[in-house]
């Protein structure tokens, strides 16, 4: 019994690291940091969206951005400049979605685009059917993005900020789409 | 003048010294820049209306009774002594601001745009103050005078 | 003028200043130009320099937070709206991609 009690006690713990590291940035992204040019940190918890809140203003954009980050819990954001491309590596890159093959995770669009465009992959963490977070990862040639929202976002919360922070319509759209699709165009 | 607006004013003798010398050291600093007498009653003016607004907001007190701002029996040229005293004690009774308007006006002869220029106020404000500062002291005064 | 004003007039005559209330502030202000050491002799002087040092740091103080909380209001929400807007730049490079994959599908070849 005791050695029960004990093992779920080490599992909550180790959970709720976890669930603590998963709420700040899920990848480690220092050595990126070390060959970037430019590196962009933001870090917004629950307690600094709130006050933010306070200063934003009624202009369309900061009325939208206020009604969007109401009930997060957090935006984190990690962009990085690099003078020349291949700064980091596929299997880099690999390493970074890794965390979001688990269970917790869906992984709603994966986008590869030619050279200049480059790769997106954008994961949601789905509780009981609704989105309680987001990670989109989109990796260009000298630019590397990582943005981790935390907390409730509604798809038409995404579709309402089109126009203001160009968030496009309909992204649910997965690339393997285009595999079904010939299979249909075949039959 | 100086005494006497602070006496008004924040309702306190001893209050009222201490702001009235305070105002007098004061101008002893700044004499360079008084240019006229009539700018230097001006000064004195609204530097005791000013210096004694906050002291009586520092000190929040209301006089317990009329003895409080009437310890010396004064010389009072007309009218009921008994209301002159009920007056000054509902005076002193007024919010600071209200009542410093009350004893510019009244004790200092001074115009409503005279009042704003010393307190730093809108015209319309010391309007006004003095209209609500008139109407309390009607309302606790009705009894007296009939 | 009604009577209530007529009232107030007598009953607000000046009060003169108290007996010796000149030459006690005659005295104080001679005493200003003897050395800077002595003011705190005088509580009057003391009362009135602490209470305007009080002032200024109580005032200058509630004045200085605020316009810290402000520049930090300002931050956070500059930084909101760069979060916002990476988030919004990255999902219309999506869009864009997706949109033009579906062109090349739609194309009959």
């Amino acid at each position: 019994m005791r050695t029960k009690h004990t093992a779920i006690f080490v599992l909550l713990v180790v959970l709720s690291n976890r669930a603590y590291t998963q709420a700040t940035f899920p990848v480690d992204t220092a050595k990126l940091a070390e060959r970037a040019e430019e590196t962009t940190t933001i870090s917004l918890d629950k307690n600094m969206l709130q006050f933010a809140s306070k200063f934003l203003s009624s202009s369309n954009e900061d009325r939208e951005a206020r009604r969007i980050i109401a009930n997060l819990d957090g935006i984190y954001v990690r962009t990085f400049e690099f003078k020349k491309s291949n700064a980091y590596s596929a299997s880099e890159l690999e390493a970074f979605r890794r965390p979001f093959g688990g269970s917790e995770w869906s992984h709603i669009v994966s986008v590869r685009g030619k050279e200049a465009d480059g790769d997106t992959d954008i994961y949601v963490r789905l509780v009981d059917g609704q989105i309680r977070g987001m990670f989109i990862l989109a990796a260009e040639p000298e630019e590397l993005t990582f943005v981790h929202i935390v907390g409730p976002i509604k798809p038409e919360d995404l579709d309402q900020l089109s126009g203001n922070f160009g968030i496009p319509k309909h992204i649910n759209k997965r690339q393997p789409r285009r595999e079904d699709q010939r299979r249909e165009d075949q039959q | 003048m100086v005494f006497s607006i602070a006496l008004r004013i924040t309702g306190n003798r001893e209050l009222a010294e201490e702001v009235a010398q305070d105002v007098f050291l004061e101008l002893h600093r700044c004499m360079s820049s008084v240019q006229s007498e009539e700018h230097a009653l001006f000064w004195l003016r609204k530097v005791a209306a000013h210096r004694a607004i906050d002291a009586a907001r520092r000190s929040a007190r209301v006089p317990e009774t009329a003895a409080d701002v009437d310890d010396l029996p004064g010389e009072i040229n007309s009218g009921d002594p008994l209301l002159a005293q009920h007056l000054r004690h509902v005076v002193a009774g007024l919010p600071e601001k209200i009542r410093a308007v009350i004893v510019l006006r009244y004790q200092e002869d001074l115009m409503p745009e005279e009042i704003a220029q010393t307190l730093s106020m809108p015209v319309a404000t010391v309007k006004s103050n003095l209209q609500r500062g008139l109407e309390i002291l009607r309302r606790k005064t009705e009894r007296v005078l009939r | 003028m009604d009577d209530i004003e007529k009232a107030l007039k007598a009953a607000l005559q000046r009060e003169p200043a108290p007996d010796g209330f000149r030459e006690q502030v005659l005295r104080k202000s001679r005493s200003r130009s003897a050395p800077v050491a002595a003011w705190w002799r005088l509580p009057l002087l003391r009362w009135s320099v602490a209470g305007v040092v009080a002032v200024v740091c109580i005032v200058g103080g509630v004045s200085e937070h605020r316009r810290q909380e402000r520049m930090r209001g300002e931050e956070a929400r500059q930084q909101v709206l760069m979060a916002l807007r990476i988030t919004g730049a990255k999902l219309r490079v999506v869009q864009k991609q997706i949109v033009k994959t579906s062109d090349e599908e739609g194309d009959p070849r």
